[in-house]
């Protein structure tokens, strides 16, 4: 029981912070114009987080996670759409694993 | 200056709902890979369907599975949600002039469902001179509809998958993190808010604060990008 009510909180948070997301920017610019600073920063923020995501998990990951990065990186630049990209890179994670 | 109110129609709904149907399988993918990772993770298939349909966004939920485990980290993850998501902070700033003569609760009604495909889709439509305002509302519902059913169908699939290492679905989030990380680098302005970002997530994760590293990554790049801009580019 106790676990679960652990879960439904979590959930309640997860569910606030991203309702204070979703409504806050629409919200604000009745009163605050962004200026092109703040809108550099929030602007920044998409590539930051993900860079924030990749970063130990290659390092913990070693090797087939760093080589899937990279095939998911290169079957982008090949002109591959995101959800080719992202099969080719769990193929090659999947792969090495195995032989790892 | 008050503009007159975009139309809210069925037919735009509708319009909006066929051009969310190709995206509903990125959606699916996702939504799979998020069920079987809940169920691994701890979670039961109630509670991965519960989160799903109220918080309603994929790469935060996934990111959430990481450092749910362990402590009662309740911070860390109000912390992560809010910087995975905080590019709906920018778009809905950029949907203020389109939906804010709307009345409240159709723009309210509207935003519950922001997410990436809807903001970009009914922005492309709204280009086109397709003003109506519920062609963002039909994508958003097709894609959350798509997404609540398919982690139910993940987690149904996960019972029986066995370890979702083998099948590599734990990479699911850093390979979408690769793609579109790829497809988002546009100039070389992205650098500087990227080291710092990969600095602090470093860091972050090296001193044991491991659930905090994907909040301090955003917040680092944030600033990086905020005392970067204007420099020479």
């Amino acid at each position: 029981m106790g676990s679960s009510d652990k879960a439904l909180f979590i959930i309640a948070v997860m569910a606030l912070a991203v309702a204070i997301c979703r409504f806050s920017g629409f919200w604000l610019m009745r009163f605050v114009p962004i200026t092109p600073r703040v809108q550099a920063g929030l602007a920044a923020i998409p590539i930051a987080v993900m860079a924030g995501i990749m970063a130990p998990a290659i390092v913990r990951g070693g090797l087939p996670e760093s080589i899937g990065m990279i095939a998911t990186i290169g079957a982008v630049k090949l002109g591959g759409n995101d959800l080719i990209a992202i099969l080719a890179g769990l193929t090659t994670v999947a792969l090495l694993r195995q032989l790892v | 200056m008050q503009q007159s109110p975009p139309p809210f129609t069925l037919a735009g709904f509708r319009r909006g709902a066929a051009l969310a149907v190709p995206f509903g399988a990125s959606s699916l993918l996702y939504g799979l890979a998020f069920g079987a990772l809940a169920i691994e993770a701890g979670l039961s298939a109630g509670e991965a369907v519960l989160m799903s349909a109220v918080v309603f966004s994929g790469t935060a939920q996934i990111a959430v599975l990481q450092i749910w485990e362990g402590a009662f980290a309740v911070m860390p993850i109000f912390a992560t949600v809010l910087v995975m998501n905080a590019r709906y902070i920018l778009m809905g700033a950029a949907l203020q002039p389109w939906f804010g003569p709307l009345p409240a609760r159709k723009s309210a009604l509207s935003l519950m469902f922001l997410v990436d495909g809807a903001f970009v889709l009914a922005s492309r439509q709204r280009a086109t001179g397709d003003t109506d305002a519920a062609v963002f509302l039909g994508v958003g519902v097709v894609s959350y509809l798509a997404w609540v059913v398919a982690t139910g169908l993940g987690c149904w699939l996960g019972q029986g998958l066995g370890n979702p290492r083998t099948f590599a679905l734990d990479f699911i989030l850093v390979g979408f993190c690769a793609s579109a990380t790829a497809m988002l680098w546009k100039t070389r302005a992205h650098l500087g808010p990227t080291l710092a970002a990969v600095a602090a997530a470093l860091a972050i994760d090296r001193l044991g604060g491991g659930s905090w590293a994907i909040a301090g990554a955003g917040v680092a790049g944030a600033v990086a990008g905020g005392l970067l801009h204007g420099l020479k580019r």
